[in-house]
């Protein structure tokens, strides 16, 4: 892949939206950088949708700022985006072709896309039908269709697999990635961790409208690892254990011990300890947390 | 302009409801052009009295006279005006209704674009109807007046260009109407609360201050005719009908269309779509 210099495709900072006394968006600030998966997690209510809405120009911030493209926010910088937000919009009464070209209409491009991406979303046969008459996965497939029309800079998925069946979850997974790969900005809100973890390279962490976390999903997974040891004798393993000041949390299981390494503290420094003590391990392995169990002990962290 | 026309028109491509009700004010204004002559023949002939119904149908529907009576009678605004506001109401409403306003300004319009299409709407709507107006004035013309030489057909033409502006204006009150509550149901209801207010409110304020009530003020370019029927006077009947349209008249309601498009658009502006 071809090296490119880090640019910021968004910037938001100090953004704040209240819908009288719930706080929906607190003092938020992020940078989404040119190419990047951007996902964005939180509980339901912590403020996702309220932040994309505030980006996409449909609702309007108490406080803060943002910018796409470093330009000051105008109808032109969303004629680069392609984005779904919360729940298909379109005209019922209307053929999909026809809402795809009220789109293309708006943005101000050319109706030649259409067919690419009803055939991307395996709408193509189904174009002429009624939005009205379209399932739930149906529609929300072309809401994907619509946000791919005219391949934006940069896509805004806000759930984009809701409802849709097993075959069309790896498909749009599939596709992202596939987007992802020609270097076009994805930002990806979703309740689907083993989703983002798949396909994200950043993510921030929302709760209560506040920002948890920011960083990439490497750093989250890595945020806190556990290790998984045993020995002969369980007894002696343990004593040594405790004494051992850097584990910061010991589990015992019938026959092994789960603990976490303090910050910075390698299991090479842990086993020169276990040696130094004359403990011999029969097991040592690292587990790695998936991001699901990352996000709800942060979740827990902060409640 | 004429691309957001365009989006717009795309919009109610196959919009039933759009189209059941523009049909519906054709074939209204269609019986009643073709209708109502034939009625007063019809009353004519029960009367035993049909001189004096052909002498009421030769000044009603003579040239230049019937521009003003016809555009009288379209602008009154208890009658089929009102279906041209509702198809306004409708077509802003929906929008809200299947939150396809945010869908457009997520796509790249801003809320003065979403503006200025509904306008758009309103004045082809506007034109429509002025249209229809000026053919049915021909042919009500052309098929009873006494004279049919140009200055005549043509004269008081001007009343057509009041009626269009009166109509504009009616129909942006509408559509401020539609964006300030959003709900087709509570739209309507309020339009026809604010109907029967107005005159209530007329009643009780100093006459010098009726001109400036919005509804009146788009009623009042086109004056009640003056014809010679009405000429006659008595001793309790002695008025003068206004034979003109005062520019001040036009000036009020051009005034309240503005205010009303600078409203809608700062309630756009504020509100999250
Ligand atoms: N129009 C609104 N009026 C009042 N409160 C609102 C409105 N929109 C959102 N909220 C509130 O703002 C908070 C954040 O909502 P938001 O939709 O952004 O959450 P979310 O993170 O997208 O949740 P989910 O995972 O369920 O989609 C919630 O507490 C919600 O009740
Ligand atoms: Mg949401």
């Amino acid at each position: 892949m071809q090296f490119k210099p880090l640019e910021k495709v968004l910037t938001i900072s100090g953004l704040d939206k209240r819908y009288g006394k719930i706080h929906a968006v607190n003092n938020l600030s992020l940078e989404v950088e040119q190419g990047s998966v951007f996902g964005i997690l939180g509980p339901n209510g912590s403020g996702k949708t309220t932040t994309l809405g505030i980006i996409l120009g449909v609702v309007n911030a108490n406080a803060g700022s943002f910018s796409w493209f470093h330009e000051s926010n105008s109808k032109q910088n969303r004629k680069r985006i392609g984005a779904i937000l919360e729940q298909p919009l379109f005209y019922p009464y209307l053929s999909a072709y026809r809402n795809l070209q009220i789109v293309a209409d708006i943005k101000g491009i050319s109706y030649d896309d259409i067919e690419r991406v009803l055939k991307t979303v395996e709408l193509w046969e189904r174009k002429d039908s009624k939005f009205r008459t379209y399932s739930y996965g149906m529609k929300q497939r072309l809401a994907i269709a619509s946000a791919l029309l005219g391949n934006p800079e940069v896509l805004i998925f806000d759930e984009p697999t809701n409802g849709l069946d097993p075959r069309g979850i790896a498909e749009i997974r599939e596709l992202i990635i596939q987007i992802a790969e020609q270097g076009i900005t994805i930002i990806l809100a979703s309740h689907l961790l083993d989703e983002v973890q798949k396909t994200c390279s950043h993510v921030v962490v929302l709760n209560k409208g506040q920002k948890l976390f920011e960083g990439t999903v490497n750093d989250v997974l890595n945020l806190s690892n556990t290790i998984e040891l045993s020995s002969n004798n369980l007894q002696i393993l343990e004593l040594a254990l405790k004494e051992f000041k850097n584990i910061t949390d010991i589990k015992p299981e019938k026959d092994r011990f789960l603990i976490t390494l303090a910050e910075g503290v390698t299991t090479t420094d842990l086993n020169t300890y276990l040696i130094s003590k004359g403990v011999v391990l029969s097991h040592l392995t690292m587990k790695k947390k998936s991001l699901e169990e990352q996000f709800l002990e942060l979740l827990s962290e902060k409640s | 302009m004429i691309r957001l026309l365009k989006i717009e028109l795309k919009k109610v491509l196959s919009y039933k409801a759009f189209w059941f009700m523009i049909s519906f004010y054709s074939a209204l204004l269609a019986i009643m052009i073709f209708g109502i002559p034939g009625l007063i023949d019809y009353v004519a002939e029960k009367s035993g009295e049909p001189t004096r119904f052909r002498i009421f149908k030769a000044i009603v529907f003579n040239f230049p006279d019937i521009w003003q009576n016809i555009a009288f009678v379209a602008s009154l605004r208890y009658f089929i005006k009102i279906i041209l506001g509702i198809i306004v109401i409708i077509l802003v409403t929906s929008e809200f209704h299947f939150l396809t306003v945010r869908a457009n300004i997520i796509n790249g319009f801003s809320r003065g674009d979403f503006l200025s299409g509904k306008l758009a709407m309103i004045l082809l709507l506007a034109i429509f109807s002025t249209f229809i107006i000026f053919l049915s004035g021909l042919y009500l013309g052309f098929t009873n007046s006494a004279s049919v030489s140009i200055n005549h057909v043509f004269g008081k033409m001007q009343y057509l260009a009041g009626y269009f502006i009166e109509i504009v204006s009616y129909l942006i009150f509408c559509m401020f109407l539609a964006i300030l509550f959003k709900k087709t149901g509570i739209t309507f209801i309020a339009q026809f609360v604010y109907l029967i207010i107005e005159p209530i409110i007329d009643y009780k304020i100093n006459d010098s201050l009726t001109p400036y009530l919005p509804l009146n003020a788009m009623n009042r370019i086109i004056q009640t005719p003056n014809t010679s029927l009405i000429k006659v006077k008595t001793a309790e009947f002695n008025f003068d009908f206004q034979e003109f349209i005062a520019f001040q008249d036009v000036a009020v309601c051009l005034g309240y269309a503005g205010l009303f498009v600078i409203l809608s658009l700062l309630i756009l502006r504020h509100r999250d779509i």
